[in-house]
């Protein structure tokens, strides 16, 4: 079942800005899902669309099957993009009260309180006043918030952002046991490393538009390519230029050869012949990065959409028009 | 056919569930943290220095009677209302918003936790206000002011926390982000409207006295401070204010389920 389900989804803020251009996007229950994209490229305008904080100029928005998304705020955890708290207040005193407004008093309220600061690893600082928290102690308790009524479906709006790198880490291994736990998540980021590392699916928005989707496996799997390692002091292309199979091979790179997967048979005899020693031979997988500039270009070509074949977020855009 | 029990035990049961029912709700919820913050935040203290201060100002060397009270009280305690409700619904319509509104199925809730908040801030302020005039003219019988009686400072107590109630109800629906900047023109376009009818000879004022009528509750409610009776039509008055109230945020609400809520 698909947990978010936006259908030609489009924001309009005025004549001249268009937010969000004919998105359509399913996400399944269970998955994690990260939204990357530049400043500006419209993920926090979906975000507050499937909280129900904006509503879309056209197109239509299901999350956790409720059209009107409000309905189902009890069962989604939401991360805003910057700790937003009543800092007069401490961590405890301001969780026990969102838990109120979800339902929780007396001593459900109490323990779940004490279990999700537990959780964030806040229970020390839990009765400071929010003003004496760090960065990324705030943003921990954005995340303990979030978890509150333990949600089916977590919103997290760049949880890392501006964070140093230890409090990253430690805000990447909360977000790495929810995955564990099989809660459905949106990560909104910035971060590729991060969304490579904690998610099972992505979508790239660029300029509104979401110009790829797919699963991560697929999208860092180059097909029908393969690298052949040699021997370490090896040079690659000198090897190249010594069996002349320069028109069979892809790149070198140090002591690697890269091939089609169809000329792989030939060079391997090749190197055999010559005597020449292979370390390993693997298929090529790209990193998010190489994929992420791939697609996204040199900022100003056109945002034509690109689905992942195996993908389960689809984009859907040009042929529905 | 299901039984209604009409035990005296029963019924008492029932009642208190469904009062802690009402206490639990998202708006008692909301209105209770709201005021919690609000005094956290220190702005309270503006409050009862301004109440100090219109009474060193009004009251300190008055031997006034009740209507001079409520004349003046019901001003600045006006004046108040406004000046505190655009602060609370500042700090309660900011970007700290999204989190409790992540929680709740409707924004009706929050807003009516928001003006139930603004509302009750009027009585403690009011009462205030009094203690100063009772505390500081003991030697003038009942409450410090000439001619108290309960009888006759009740009615004038409604009246005027009816007003202020008003008041900071309309301060939260004119507020940003719920009513647009034309929502908010058109409402001073009709109270400059009401200043030129009151201050301006002619036609054109005379045309425009009829910009006066909604303020007749208001009117009758600031009456019971100056004596006037809660007859038939004062009755019928007070309740219409009370409606006000309750129009206002149905207003406010309508026009908050319409709004993109992009807040900083």
């Amino acid at each position: 079942m698909a947990a978010i389900e936006c259908i030609e989804l489009s924001k309009v803020y005025s004549r001249r800005f268009t937010a969000l251009n004919n998105i359509t996007l399913t996400i399944e229950e269970g998955t994690t899902f990260g939204l990357l994209g530049e400043n500006g490229a419209g993920k926090s305008t979906l975000v507050r669309i499937l909280m129900g904080f904006i509503f879309p100029t056209s197109g239509r928005v299901r999350v956790l099957g409720e059209e009107e998304v409000q309905r189902a705020h009890r069962r989604i955890g939401y991360v805003h993009e910057r700790p937003i708290f009543e800092t007069r207040f401490s961590g405890r005193a301001y969780l026990s009260y969102l838990g109120q407004l979800s339902g929780l008093w007396d001593h459900a309220n109490r323990a779940r309180v004490a279990h999700v600061l537990e959780e964030v690893k806040l229970h020390e600082a839990a009765d400071r006043a929010i003003a004496t928290y760090s960065k990324g102690m705030l943003q921990r308790l954005a995340i303990a918030q979030a978890l509150l009524s333990e949600p089916e479906l977590l919103i997290l709006d760049e949880p890392t952002s501006g964070l140093d790198p230890r409090s990253q880490w430690e805000v990447r291994q909360s977000i790495a046991a929810l995955r564990k736990q099989g809660k459905t998540i949106l990560l909104c980021s910035h971060y590729l490393a991060e969304v490579e590392a904690l998610c099972d699916a992505v979508g790239i928005l660029r300029r509104g538009r979401l110009i790829l989707s797919g699963s991560v496996a697929d999208l860092l799997h180059s097909p029908g390519v393969v690298e052949i390692a040699l021997a370490a002091r090896q040079s690659a292309q000198s090897v190249v230029e010594q069996l002349q199979i320069a028109d069979q091979i892809i790149e070198t790179q140090g002591n690697l050869l890269r091939c089609t997967e169809a000329a792989q048979p030939a060079i391997l005899a090749a190197l055999v012949s010559a005597g020449i020693p292979i370390v390993s031979l693997n298929p090529v997988s790209r990193s998010l990065e190489e994929v992420y500039v791939s697609t996204t270009g040199d900022g100003d070509g056109p945002d034509t959409p690109i689905a992942s074949g195996a993908a389960r977020a689809r984009t859907e855009q040009e042929g529905k028009r | 056919m299901r039984e209604i029990d009409l035990q005296p035990a029963s019924v008492a049961s029932s009642f208190l569930r469904a009062l802690m029912a009402l206490w639990r709700g998202p708006e008692l919820t909301v209105a209770r943290f709201t005021l919690k913050s609000y005094v956290r935040s220190g702005w309270i203290l503006g409050d009862i220095v301004f109440v100090w201060f219109l009474y060193a100002l009004f009251f300190y060397e008055f031997g006034g009677n009740v209507t001079y009270f409520y004349g003046t009280a019901g001003q600045g305690l006006g004046v108040l209302a406004i000046l505190d409700t655009i602060v609370m619904a500042r700090r309660a319509m900011s970007a700290r918003l999204y989190l409790p509104l992540a929680r709740l199925s409707s924004r009706s809730s929050y807003l009516r936790g928001l003006v139930l908040a603004t509302a009750a801030l009027r009585i403690p302020l009011f009462l205030l206000t009094l203690l100063l005039a009772a505390g500081y003219h003991a030697h003038i019988p009942v409450l410090g002011i000439q001619g108290a009686t309960v009888s006759n400072m009740l009615p004038g107590a409604i009246g005027l926390l009816l007003n202020c109630m008003i008041l900071s109800t309309l301060t939260v629906a004119l507020s940003t982000p719920i009513a647009t900047r034309r929502i908010q023109i058109i409402f001073l376009a009709w109270l400059a409207g009401i200043l030129y009818s009151n201050t301006n000879p002619g036609i054109v004022a005379q045309y425009l006295t009829v910009l006066r009528i909604p303020l007749a509750p208001l009117s009758a409610s600031y009456g019971f401070g100056q004596g006037t009776a809660i007859d038939l039509y004062g009755a019928a008055m007070l309740l219409l204010a009370a409606g006000y109230i309750v129009g206002l945020t149905l207003l406010a609400d309508f026009w908050l389920r319409r709004r993109d809520l992009i807040l900083l």
